[in-house]
């Protein structure tokens, strides 16, 4: 099946899930279901090890999915075929925030109650360069990054997605967004805005740390004071 | 270095950080295979259609969903004060429209800010107007007064010579209503105000066009305004 002709299949399914179709509904979940688990187990090999991340997989993708059919499916219905993503991407990037949202939220989180084992957290990054460093590096840019998610809607998920990270001409995504070149500059600049000052609030609260790293060597040019 | 350059490197870094943490992703995904218990695909499907049915009964519960009437007791009920009313609305016609333009004005804070060119560091004041300048990029937030729990979205307009003309510009809006987006100061040179239409998306079309040509929103209906936005 061509990509179009699939989003075309994957649009008809959302329509008939969304308008209370039940057997299409669990169809649509069977679909879904191995990018969601992907995205929720990925994040919380973050916190936790293999084997408590595998024991808490099942019911966080659950979690999930009651998010993503939340309300109506609001946010399900923010897909539109055409736009540079498929279905199973932006339910990717949409499940991959929600996770991100739910094992940041509150203190006291079941889901990332036990830290991760030190060995293993090591044994991720590989041998050869500074692993502190890069283990740091990479837990910086793992907290900006999900800051930044947090703070994008659907829309703003997809133009990351292309723009940033596919590094897509702003022409195209323009095209396929039905939206003007200026719009995504201007969308573009807002983003570099929110990162840098993210990265900067980092900076501010790992100050303090006597024992941290100072953001700056970690990330050039990120902690910068206007 | 420019500061386009250090916020350049840090979105590249940003950009190759989602690059591996998306092949990581995948690389996850095909370890754990396509199919997913069929026992867990039927308990997620079973918690959704839990989760539907209890949207759907909050929904027929809610005020704004009255029970159907009788059509004899609507007739008694609802004729007469609709006569009534036609009746008054011919004759307050207009009082009615302005009252109902200040009504949809009120329930939004406005709140510009970027007077200043962005490649300087501005203050964080921020107005309740735009300024035409060609230099500069404005950020606009409507927060509503009271939180929406409908879905929106926004159109945008420039009004030039009473005639607002919808502008291709990206907005942004929270679950809790609040609207917000960029304009480009030179987009405003020769207009007198914009405005900025809100409506659950199935009615954007029709009060984006109506705010087109009048200030105020086609309907009382709850979650549907025209927000108008001065320009010095």
């Amino acid at each position: 099946m061509t990509g179009a002709c699939e989003q075309a299949v994957d649009h008809e399914l959302l329509r008939s899930a969304l308008a209370g179709d039940a057997r299409v509904r669990r169809q649509l979940v069977e679909r879904l279901v191995p990018t969601v688990r992907a995205r929720v187990l990925h994040a919380l090999l973050r916190y936790k090890s293999h084997e408590q991340a595998a024991q808490v997989t099942e019911d966080l993708t659950q979690q999930v999915f009651l998010l993503l059919f939340e309300d109506g499916g609001r946010r399900l219905r923010a897909w539109t075929p055409g736009r540079g993503a498929s279905l199973a991407t932006f339910v990717g990037l949409v499940s991959e925030r929600e996770v991100i949202a739910i094992l940041r939220r509150g203190r006291r989180n079941p889901w990332t109650e036990s830290p991760t084992d030190h060995d293993e957290l090591v044994g991720r990054v590989g041998a050869g360069e500074d692993q502190a460093s890069l283990v740091e590096r990479r837990e910086l840019l793992d907290a900006v990054l999900d800051k930044a998610l947090a703070t994008l809607d659907e829309r703003g998920l997809l133009l990351f997605r292309r723009i940033i990270v596919d590094e897509a001409p702003v022409a195209t995504v323009a095209g396929e967004m039905a939206t003007s070149i200026a719009a995504l500059y201007m969308w573009k600049s807002r983003f570099a805005k929110l990162v840098r000052e993210i990265a900067e609030r980092l900076a501010r609260d790992s100050a303090p740390m006597p024992t941290a790293r100072p953001v700056s060597l970690l990330l050039p040019n990120i902690a910068r004071t206007r | 270095m420019s500061d386009a350059l250090h916020d350049e490197s840090l979105t590249k870094a940003l950009a190759e950080h989602s690059r591996a943490r998306t092949a990581e992703q995948h690389a996850i995904e095909s370890r754990l295979g396509d199919g997913a218990p069929v026992s867990r695909v039927d308990a997620i499907a079973a918690a959704l259609e839990a989760q539907a049915e209890r949207e759907s009964s909050a929904r027929a519960a809610s005020p704004t969903k009255r029970a159907p009437r009788p059509r004899v007791a609507w007739l008694a009920v609802a004729a007469l004060p609709l006569a009534a009313a036609a009746a008054i609305v011919l004759v307050a016609r207009e009082k009615a429209r302005t009252h109902t333009e200040e009504i949809g004005a009120a329930e939004y804070a406005v709140a510009v800010s970027g007077h200043v060119d962005t490649l300087r560091a501005g203050g964080d004041d921020s107005f309740a107007s735009l300024q035409a300048r060609p230099d500069a990029i404005q950020q606009i937030v409507l927060r509503p007064r009271h939180r929406s729990n409908a879905v929106l979205a926004a159109k945008v307009l420039v009004v030039r010579d009473g005639v607002g003309v919808p502008v291709d510009v990206a907005t942004e809006i929270s679950d809790a209503g609040v609207v917000r987006f960029d304009i480009a100061g030179a987009l405003l040179i020769g207009a007198s105000e914009v405005r900025v239409a809100i409506a659950p998306p199935a009615l954007l079309a029709e009060v984006a066009a109506r705010a087109a040509n009048e200030a105020r929103p086609t309907t009382t209906i709850r979650d549907v305004v025209v927000v108008r936005v001065p320009i010095e």
